[in-house]
């Protein structure tokens, strides 16, 4: 939601109402938010119209002009038809200003609040044409009317001079108005989309034979995966012939079914494309095949036309894709198209539907992870065998998996600040908010829902406390505001140590901290000011006992809180053995941080302890990059486990101190490359520093990135103050790199030209490996029933399943849509739809089948059948019209 | 002294009676109008619909009623609003956020003119 929130933002930067009324707006026209000229000069037209003053003044004709429509109006049914059209042309403007202001506070609530809003994440563009249809009635409305009443003034010499006036003053309006859109003239303006590219290209005759080829042949029945991957970064196809688009050209202009690491994927898929691509980046032949097999790949496209001139859309280089394509045994040339080259993989059959006896069940989140380490079987999420139990007699490996539970002490808390309050105590709606504390506080709830709700009333109170103190408020008001907050404090505090087994817990432990770190900075924080000083000695100490029973349930929790930064080297997980039965344990060693050599650094102790039994666990290699071990046979229960590690090597060092530009002036940094940084993995920033007078700032940049076209201010990628802290100890920070990250350099800058005074500086890998529990059935695993299909066209396929003794899944290997419907024939031939679809490896379509004798099946895409009527319906309609003109016709006709 | 001899005080006096006029013929909408403010100012303070409720928002209500209660005309509404244009379109030159300031209420004052047209059919 935060991402779309952010793209209306960003979309919506240029839509003021002043623009929209001048019909500007487009957000292309302008530059990025926070630069200084609000004109995008890489635009081929837009400084002619945003900085031009003549044109500039020429654009507020059009909302006077238009809006003088209702002065101008004499009728009543010109009145009403205006009124109707100028009401559609302010609310469209409303909705396609988005979330600029004045109204974009509504935009934002419509798209948090209201189902399938997000669809109109572009408002501009997706309201900007109904409100241009309005404020055009409006505008031609007043220029007809303009004409009219200027005719009327021209004396009617000879008959025929006023017509002549008519024509010449219209073709004049009509003049002024292409005039002022020149640009429209232009080709050279008109068709080009940034500096170097343009909207108008001929495409190469090469892609239509393409297209031909794979008609021709039936290229549908098995996936085409396209080479080189798309721009990762931007997820955009390029080609040096001038083609730009967020959908693959192949998929675009050809019915094959390209595979590609385009935007319509979700995370899951993008992990098994980008696996794909991996295997052949490492010449890994086998696990390329086996990949593509399971994903029905049968073809391979290289294009050798892409875009690589190392921009920012560039695609990776063909060249050493085609080396190792090349070198494959199982990877054929077949057809070569113009600068395509297009590749089969050897004896592989259509695999798009196919059947599966038994199946792997495993977390919703977990499923790639699953598939990674299960190569065998297919794997279907906990969420889709709770609604279908039977799924659960056909499962041979059940995979639970879970995150380390003190690495949630290691990352930092989740709320920043205090929460915004408006209604304050003393207010007379303040009734209803401590009604409503009241009602939470009276119903019974499990001892957790009680702490989390003292939790949120402790914040809540808090920020309102800050507000009133910052309104100067009544001493009397926060001092009972205060008492409140520490009476919840105190009932928190009771609630918590009623539990023994609450000390030791990590994950109420980081809920109480995010809630109550930003609680008790504000205190402190105000404590601090001089205006503190000047209120009675009452408050002083209702203040600091807040800080004082925050500090007693800390202590709480002392075992989990003292040595705190030991959790970097120590890794605990809650195990919970939901059956009894024989349990493995795995780690992907992936998931471990590396030495500086690039090895894998491994745990050097595991200790699980169940009930009083403790032991040791040594974990062996028993496939590539996975660790596992046997836990033996287990009962229900929790059991702890605790990885051990050394410490880990330090990956910063200094490498340079200079004077950099910022824009309040020169300050003084010192920077370091961070050493074997790999932008999937995060890092820990820990900074000593002591000198309290001066502000330091951390920033995080790639030097041979150009953050800005404008200016060369020092910018980066993340930024956070130092704070300063007591000698010896360290300010935290976990820096999670975004997905075009690479070469990082941390830069630590002073406020002025004087070098910053930091005592040490460590950066290390921040890591919270999952652990995977798998527990085998003794499902002796039966050979699926064989079938038979035919792929009558993209959107229906139909086939037969041989009789089975058991139950199975069938399996349609396209991206899972509920809208695919499974028909199965019975005994007396009726079809019957099959309800029990799911998804299957995190992306295919799965229904789970009864046994049974032979059947028929159908997958039919539902959609398609609307389609199909609708088109009948279309045709119905047009022909029924033009008969009753044709008819119309010839009965006037036979009149005259 | 003879300036304020030659000074008619016929039009001063004119647009006196046409303003008491005005409020004379509105005698009883007035109160009415205040009171529907400041019902609306009361109800934008109330829990939850503080949350969305600001001082622009308050505006543009009571701009929509007040032709609706006081009876005002459409067409000084959309004269004032071509005129705050032509003063925007003046003010764009100096200091842009003035302009798009005013701009953000001719947008009200534009729509509670078309609302007055819709209502008075």
């Amino acid at each position: 939601m935060e991402a779309h929130i952010s793209w209306l933002r960003y979309v919506s930067r240029s839509t003021s109402l002043i623009n929209l009324f001048r019909l500007f707006g487009v957000p292309d026209w302008y530059s990025e938010p926070n630069e200084i000229n609000q004109t995008n000069v890489l635009h081929p037209y837009a400084p002619l119209y945003l900085d031009n003053k003549i044109l500039v003044g020429l654009s507020f004709i059009f909302p006077i002009l238009s809006f003088a429509s209702f002065l101008l109006a004499k009728t009543k049914k010109q009145k009403q038809i205006l009124s109707i059209f100028g009401l559609i042309t302010l609310i469209e403007i409303v909705f396609a200003a988005g979330s600029n202001s004045p109204f974009g506070f509504f935009y934002e609530f419509l798209m948090n609040n209201v189902p399938g809003f997000i669809l109109l994440r572009s408002a501009f563009y997706k309201f900007g044409i109904f409100y241009g249809l309005g404020v055009l009635v409006l505008f031609s409305f007043s220029i007809s009317i303009l004409i009219e009443r200027l005719i009327e003034k021209v004396p009617n010499v000879y008959g025929w001079f006023r017509s002549i006036f008519l024509y010449s003053l219209t073709f004049s309006i009509l003049c002024l108005w292409l005039g002022y859109h020149f640009v429209l003239l232009d080709p050279t303006k008109i068709f080009a989309w940034k500096s170097d590219q343009t909207t108008k290209l001929q495409v190469p005759s090469y892609i239509y034979d393409f297209e031909k080829f794979a008609v021709e042949n039936n290229l549908g029945e098995k996936r085409v995966l396209i080479l080189p991957p798309v721009n990762k970064d931007w997820e955009n196809d390029a080609y040096d012939w001038g083609y730009w688009s967020l959908s693959p050209l192949p998929f675009t202009l050809s019915s094959a079914r390209t595979f590609s690491n385009w935007h319509g994927l979700t995370l899951e898929e993008l992990n098994l494309v980008d696996n794909l691509y991996n295997a052949i980046r490492t010449n890994d032949e086998k696990s390329f095949y086996d990949q593509a097999l399971s994903l029905n790949i049968g073809y391979i496209l290289l294009r050798n036309d892409v875009l690589i001139d190392s921009k920012w859309s560039a695609s990776e280089k063909p060249d050493s894709y085609k080396a190792v394509i090349e070198s494959f045994k199982n990877v054929s040339k077949i057809k070569t198209f113009g600068r395509w080259e297009f590749y089969q993989l050897n004896e592989t059959t259509p695999m798009q539907v196919f059947t599966a006896s038994s199946i792997n069940i495993t977390a919703d989140n977990f499923i790639s992870l699953a598939n990674k380490f299960l190569s065998e079987g297919y794997t279907v999420g906990m969420s889709d065998k709770k609604k279908y139990p039977e799924i659960d007699d056909i499962s041979l490996n059940k995979v639970y998996a879970y995150d380390c539970l003190s690495c949630l002490l290691e990352k930092q808390v989740r709320l920043k600040s205090l929460p915004e309050t408006v209604v304050l105590p003393g207010s007379l709606f303040y009734r209803f908010k401590e009604a409503r504390e009241q009602k939470v506080i009276s119903q019974p709830q499990d001892s957790r829902s009680k702490i989390a709700n003292f939790l949120g009333f402790v914040l809540t109170r808090t920020a309102e406390q800050k507000k009133m103190l910052d309104l100067s408020v009544k001493e009397e008001r926060v001092l009972n505001n205060a008492g409140v907050i520490r009476m919840y404090l105190g009932q928190l505090n009771l609630e918590i140590e009623s539990s023994k087994n609450y000390s030791n817990d990590f994950e109420l432990l980081s809920q109480i901290l995010d809630f109550l770190s930003p609680v008790e900075r504000a205190v402190s924080d105000y404590m601090k000011t001089n205006i503190s000083k000047s209120h009675s000695h009452r408050f002083d100490e209702e203040m600091l006992g807040i800080l004082w029973d925050i500090g007693k349930i800390k202590d709480y929790f002392a075992s989990l809180l003292d040595n705190r930064e030991r959790w970097s080297n120590e890794k605990v997980y809650k195990l919970t053995f939901p059956e009894t039965g024989n349990y493995n344990l795995a780690f992907s060693s992936n998931a471990f941080p590396k030495t500086l050599g690039g090895e894998i650094i491994l745990p050097k102790q595991i200790r699980f302890t169940k009930g009083s039994e403790e032991k040791i666990i040594k974990v062996s290699e028993s496939k590539e990059n996975w660790l596992s071990a046997d836990l033996g046979y287990q009962d229900k229960g929790d059991g702890k486990l605790v990885l051990y590690f050394d410490e880990l090597p330090g990956l910063f060092s200094v490498d340079e101190t200079r004077v950099e530009k910022f824009p309040f002036g020169n300050v003084a940094c010192i920077n370091g490359q961070i050493k074997n940084f790999d932008r999937k993995r995060a890092y820990e920033i820990l900074i000593s520093r002591t000198d309290r007078l001066r502000t330091a700032t951390a920033i995080l940049r790639d030097k041979s990135r150009s953050y800005s076209e404008q200016h060369s201010f020092l910018k980066g990628e993340d930024l956070f103050e130092v704070p300063a802290v007591a000698s010896g100890e360290f300010s935290r920070y976990i820096y999670f790199p975004s997905s075009y990250a690479s070469n990082i350099s941390l830069y630590i800058c002073s406020d002025d030209k004087i070098i910053p005074s930091i005592e040490k500086i460590v950066v290390r890998e921040f890591f919270s490996p999952s652990v995977l529990i798998v527990n085998k059935s003794d499902l002796v695993v039966q050979s699926p029933p064989s079938l038979n299909y035919t792929r009558i066209n993209p959107t229906s396929y139909f086939g037969d399943i041989n009789d089975s003794n058991y139950p199975f899944i069938l399996v349609f290997d396209e991206k899972l849509n509920h809208l695919w419907k499974l028909s199965t024939s019975s005994r007396n031939g009726n079809w019957e739809t099959n309800n029990k679809h799911f998804m299957v490896d995190g992306y295919a379509n799965g229904w789970l089948i009864e046994k049974g004798s032979e059947r028929k099946f159908k997958i039919e895409y539902t959609p398609q059948t609307m389609f199909v009527i609708g088109v009948v319906v279309s045709i119905c309609v047009l022909t029924f019209c033009i008969s009753w003109l044709v008819y119309s016709f010839v009965k006037m006709i036979r009149r005259k | 002294m003879n300036i304020f001899k030659k000074l008619d005080a016929g039009i001063v006096r004119d647009i006196e009676n046409n303003i008491l006029k005005w409020i004379w013929i509105r005698r009883y909408k007035t109160p009415i109008f205040i009171l529907a403010v400041l019902l609306l100012i009361l109800i934008s303070k109330a829990p939850y619909i503080n949350l969305f409720f600001n001082s622009y928002l308050i505006i543009f209500i009571s701009a929509i009623l007040a032709p609706l209660i006081l009876d005002i005309e459409y067409k000084p509404l959309f004269t004032f609003s071509i005129i705050l244009f032509t003063l925007a379109l003046v003010l764009w030159f100096y200091d842009r956020d003035s302009a798009e300031a005013i701009t953000n209420y001719i947008f009200i004052i534009l729509f509670s003119g078309v609302i007055k047209i819709i209502f008075s059919g």
